[in-house]
């Protein structure tokens, strides 16, 4: 395993205000040339144990192994192997990338200029400029660069593509494969699902501090659904009988919507036989919404209680 | 790798220690040209020669302060060298984590193969550096202040070496508190705050414990750094190593304290 945690539990103490419980005994694995998702709402514990994982903050109670090595103990040691990118990118505004870079590069003691030069062609990446002068999905290149150019054997991003066009998402996404196609592993957190659905081979799904499931990408692609709206004019027959259609609502006298899984081919035939169709849109479910949808409502979830090691 | 950050630090301040150095030797050059001949300086000692000298002890003038040259650097430069160079110590303080936690970079910074305490160390000493460059420009200052002096300066360079030497202690000293402050409270305003209120009070406290002139005043004032830091007098009496290694002996105690406590602790989100 690359990434073992061993009953991690963070309670952050707010003096007299309290405390909160921001990960609870979390038990997870990550195997070696993977891509493991950390799906999760905002506020879920994604950032929480990255940081744990890099002895950016410690742990309450429980550990964190990664690649053979205490995270906590052997950090230095450890964050020769590590590319990091954090969800919000901040570095010394002043600076150019370039001097960033280098520096970043002399910290590590193996600087590649070549494959830092390689890195920034293929995102389109100008290193010449200073960084408060970057656009936020500049900063991203900037942070995918410095998360990449040590070759690190774990890369853990957190919520790497946010701020990305489509067209450098599909480049990261290419980037990503070939870092498993040589064997390597990344860990990457995302509120959002289709992002995750990329790329991922596994997802572990958390939840207000407790990982609620790992499954494997395929099994929760086919618990998917998605909601759809249409309106019309005139007449519009019923659904409520169409295969892989439920939670049927009428907006208004025009608008449909309702809940749909499975395949399109019977919900199309049977909407030939309206009289017209003005608008036709489709929703993804939120996250929440998968998860109960493939959970029935939590039933299956693993809590604390059941304490089981979450490996596949 | 060691040495990195401290390297890195030097490279991204050099410019600021030109110009805070220059700044100090423009401020050094002053005193020679304010008083252009051996008349100006007793006019100018007539002149407080009428003052209280209670009153003129809490700005810590007296009967010598104007009858040499030595006595009107010793005031005019020497004497507020300390508190205007703080506010260079409380900005470097603050860099050492309280800016680079309070802007979210410390967690990219920690992600790198570096401890903390070496943080903490290498950036302490390349600030170090940097306010002895300030000083060393400071010192230049004088130097050629004292050449341009209508007035015979009765001045050894060694005596002007330790007048910049003597400063150095309570400078590091502040920079420390400022760090420690930093590491513990975790937000620049706050640590910008509490650190630019510890040199306002010290200052305060040894200008009103001379004025008061007596006992207990004077035990008072020993808490103030500026008690010790003796730089309107300096020129006369020259360093006093007792003082020096008093006050180096506390900013180690700080940056030790602060170095523990950074390695202790969760880093601010």
């Amino acid at each position: 395993m690359v990434i073992q945690t061993h009953n991690l539990t963070k309670i952050y103490q707010f003096g007299r205000k309290g405390a909160f419980k921001a990960l609870d005994n979390l038990n997870l694995s990550v195997k070696e040339g993977e891509i493991f998702g950390y799906l999760g709402p905002n506020g879920a514990g994604k950032t929480t144990t990255i940081r744990m994982m890099l002895d950016i903050i410690r742990p309450t109670s429980g550990r964190i192994e990664i690649l053979g090595m205490d995270a906590q103990r052997d950090s230095v040691a450890l964050h020769h192997h590590i590319g990091f990118m954090p969800g919000e990118l901040n570095l010394w505004k002043n600076e150019k990338a370039i001097n960033i870079i280098k520096y970043f590069g002399r910290v590590r003691g193996n600087l590649d200029m070549a494959y830092v030069k390689e890195l920034a062609e293929r995102l389109q990446f100008d290193m010449s400029k200073k960084f408060r002068e970057y656009s936020s999905g500049n900063k991203r290149k900037l942070g995918l660069i410095l998360a990449l150019m040590h070759r690190p054997q774990l890369l853990i991003l957190d919520e790497p593509t946010s701020g990305l066009d489509p067209l450098m998402q599909q480049t990261f996404n290419q980037l990503m494969r070939e870092i498993r196609e040589e064997g390597r592993t990344v860990f990457l957190s995302s509120h959002v699902l289709s992002e995750v659905q990329a790329i991922c081979d596994r997802v572990g799904i958390l939840r207000g501090g407790l990982l609620r499931a790992v499954e494997n990408v395929e099994d929760l692609t086919h618990a998917n659904f998605r909601w759809i709206t249409i309106q019309y004019d005139g007449h519009i027959p019923d659904l409520s009988q169409v295969a892989g259609v439920s939670e049927v609502t009428k907006v208004n006298g025009t608008t449909v919507k309702f809940r749909f899984s499975g395949d399109f081919d019977p919900l199309l035939r049977t909407l030939t036989q309206a009289d017209y169709i003005r608008h036709f849109k489709t929703q993804e479910p939120t996250l929440e919404e998968i998860f109960l949808a493939f959970y029935d409502d939590g039933q299956n979830v693993m809590n604390d209680n059941t304490k089981q090691e979450v490996a596949i | 790798m060691t040495g990195t950050i401290f390297v890195e630090t030097l490279r991204r301040s050099w410019r600021q220690m030109i110009y805070w150095g220059l700044g100090f030797a423009i401020y050094a050059i002053y005193p020679f040209l304010m008083v252009p001949n051996e008349a100006s300086l007793e006019t100018l000692k007539d002149i407080t020669d009428g003052f209280n000298p209670e009153f003129l002890a809490a700005f810590g003038i007296d009967s010598t302060s104007f009858s040499s040259v030595a006595g009107l650097v010793g005031y005019s430069f020497f004497g507020y060298l300390l508190l205007m160079i703080s506010i260079f110590s409380v900005i470097a303080g603050l860099n050492i984590s309280a800016n680079e936690e309070d802007n979210g970079i410390m967690d990219m910074v920690l992600s790198l193969p570096v401890k903390r305490w070496q943080v903490i160390v290498e950036k302490l000493f390349a600030y170090i550096v940097m306010l002895i460059g300030i000083l060393a420009i400071a010192f230049m200052g004088l130097m050629f202040g004292s050449s341009l002096s209508q007035i015979e300066v009765d001045i050894t360079t060694t005596r002007f070496l330790e007048g910049i030497v003597n400063v150095i202690p309570g400078a590091v000293l502040v920079m420390c508190f400022t760090a420690f402050i930093g590491v513990l409270v975790r937000q620049r305003s706050l640590a910008t705050a509490i650190a630019g209120s510890f040199v306002v009070i010290s200052y305060l406290v040894d200008g009103i414990g001379r004025a008061a002139n007596n006992d207990t005043a004077d035990t008072i004032r020993q808490i103030s750094i500026f008690a010790h830091y003796n730089g309107t007098k300096i020129l006369e009496t020259g360093l006093t190593w007792g003082t020096v290694i008093m006050l180096s002996v506390i900013a180690g105690v700080l940056a030790v304290g602060t170095i523990e406590l950074f390695k202790r602790r969760d880093i601010a989100v």
